[in-house]
């Protein structure tokens, strides 16, 4: 719901790619977001979660959802509040 | 400053450069730059040095591979780490390591003997064929997604010090009836989890021919390696499951028309280029520096760079022995280099068991299963066992190896003297241990270290090796290598040795 409310201003396919790019690419996208922003990710790179969520919690941005897609993809929501 | 970077130029570093995920002593990721052959010039030593004072907390490693790895590093500064390497020409490991699926998996530092080219005994100058098959697949798409990590190795060395019957495909030049060099091949080695001896190819592979062949290999394997399984997916299974007829088949159907040969194992295997050695070049001399485990700080990397380049030849070589060779020295200048090689905080020694001594980077591995320094812990029985037996232990060709969990990444499957960390629990309590493995080694009979004594107590490992040296000393006959030595003996009559 809460996502549903917010602007969801990026997007990330961060599949195949190996550290540390998922974390520095989704750097750069936090950067670049407003309050109430919203960015969604997939990425397949089970270290780069964490780090990612580790680096959100930094930034004092929200994880909204990190959740495991399938064997071997996550997808990860962020908002800025 | 990752704001001055575009997505599209950080994505395009992607296909020659990544960290791979560390896990302990507060370091993330860390660095690993491939050193083909492991010669580099003392340009881009000192480069590598100022990144390793930047941002990696001034510490570096030289990997049994040949590569020099660094710590600490983050995400953010990769990036600019990454764009210096790519001035220097340098490239890193892709790390697919981490990913539960066999995909991703890439070529390694190709290592080579570090002496080619200056070794008078040396079949063939090897390098050119390093950096050869390094240009096809750095960055190549084609050969960034194999089913696991592929290792290769091509040298001509008398003493095949890079170990080729346990890479992946190893390569070694000799002359063949006719009197012309080229190649022989060892598939599927390895020493990590069910670790294997290379089988022979059984073919003749001229040097106009040795890079199609490879990269046919990693074709077939990429092709056909199976994906379905990660743990079963590395080249080694896969030389299991078809054989080397059917490879050797596949080689066949692709055009090449390579003449049988009758491949045995090198007679002398996996050992050190020790001390200091004539070049082939005349009145010039190579010295090869033993390391602690291949641990340099900055101030050593910028010492070891302007030593090479007062008094040698403007290049450093990185040995699979974690150790470093500086080239091109005169006679006349051995005395001071060695003193400033002292003054730099190395001990030079041509102690076998100093120049062969191997340990992994556990303490900063995820996998490592120990809290115990294994590099640590290996110096300590170093000096205990010198302190021990003194002089005579300078003489004895003893190849010491230790690991922090079983991916054997320093090789203790085929080190005379193997060290595995292992946890043990008794009555609720963990103690840190370690298995010893004894007799394992290359050459023209290669065998796995024998698993001798499980869970010994780390504090007591030094103790039961002292034994066992002790009696190979008083009863090894003339001339018996210490592998020979327990080879000849059974599990058990081993274990009486080591806890007589």
């Amino acid at each position: 719901m809460t996502i549903h409310r917010s602007r969801k201003n990026g997007e990330l396919n961060l599949l195949g790619l190996p550290c540390p790019y998922p974390e520095v690419l989704t750097a750069i996208k936090l950067r670049e977001m407003h309050t109430n922003d919203v960015l969604e990710m997939v990425l397949d790179s089970p270290p780069s979660v964490g780090i990612i969520k580790n680096m959100a919690f930094k930034y004092k941005f929200s994880v909204i959802l990190a959740e495991k897609v399938d064997t071997c993809t996550w997808k990860i929501i962020i908002k800025k509040w | 400053m990752l704001e001055s970077y575009s997505y599209d130029q950080i994505v395009s570093l992607v296909p020659r450069y990544s960290l791979g995920c560390d896990s302990g002593k507060e370091s993330v990721y860390f660095l690993r730059i491939l050193i083909p052959n492991g010669i580099i010039s003392t340009e881009q030593f000192k480069k590598i040095a100022e990144i390793s004072k930047k941002f990696c907390n001034g510490y570096a490693e030289i990997t049994t591979r040949q590569d020099i790895q660094m710590h600490y590093i983050t995400g953010e500064n990769a990036i600019e780490a990454f764009e210096i390497l790519e001035e220097l020409r340098l490239t890193t490991d892709k790390c697919g390591q981490a990913r539960p699926i066999a995909r991703y998996g890439d070529v390694r530092n190709i290592v080579g003997c570090p002496a080619t080219g200056i070794d008078p005994k040396e079949t063939l100058y090897c390098y050119p064929f390093v950096k050869k098959i390094k240009e096809v697949v750095t960055g190549n798409v084609d050969f960034l997604d194999l089913p696991r990590k592929f290792k290769i190795s091509i040298s001509g060395c008398s003493i095949n010090c890079v170990s080729p019957e346990i890479q992946d495909l190893g390569l070694i030049a000799l002359k063949n009836e006719l009197g012309q060099a080229g190649f022989i091949a060892f598939l599927g080695g390895g020493t990590g989890p069910a670790p294997r001896i290379g089988r022979p190819l059984g073919l003749f592979i001229p040097q106009d021919e040795l890079i199609n062949v490879i990269v046919a290999l990693l074709e077939v394997y990429r092709d056909y390696g199976k994906r379905e399984n990660k743990a079963l997916s590395r080249f080694k299974y896969f030389v299991d499951e078809w054989g080397v007829n059917k490879i050797r088949e596949a080689l066949h159907k692709r055009g090449f028309s390579l003449g049988t040969f009758d491949q045995k194992f090198p007679e002398i295997s996996g050992r050190e280029h020790i001390g200091i050695n004539p070049m082939k070049q005349m009145g010039l001399y190579y010295m090869n520096v033993p390391t602690v485990r291949g641990r340099l700080t900055y101030d050593q990397l910028v010492g070891i760079a302007g030593i090479a380049e007062e008094y040698g030849w403007h290049e450093i070589r990185l040995t699979p022995f974690q150790n470093f060779i500086i080239t091109g020295i005169k006679r006349e200048d051995f005395n001071v280099v060695l003193s400033k090689i002292e003054k730099l905080g190395f001990h030079f020694s041509d102690s076998p068991m100093r120049c062969m001594a191997l340990a992994c980077a556990q303490e900063f591995c995820r996998l490592s299963v120990t809290s115990d320094s294994v590099s640590q812990r290996l110096d300590e029985i170093i000096r205990h066992l010198e302190n021990k037996f003194s002089i005579k232990l300078g003489s004895l060709d003893i190849k010491l190896s230790i690991s922090g969990c079983p991916s054997a990444c320093s090789r203790y499957p085929i080190a005379d003297i193997g060290l595995q960390a292992v946890r043990h629990t008794e009555n609720g309590v963990i103690h840190e241990c370690y298995n010893i493995y004894v007799g394992g080694g290359l050459g023209h009979s290669p065998r796995f270290g024998r698993l001798v004594e499980q869970a010994v107590d780390k504090e007591n490992v030094k103790v039961f090796l002292e034994k066992l040296v002790s009696a190979y000393l008083c009863k090894s006959t003339s001339n018996e290598s210490f592998s020979d030595f327990c080879k000849k003996r059974t599990l058990s009559e081993l274990k009486v040795l080591m806890e007589a």
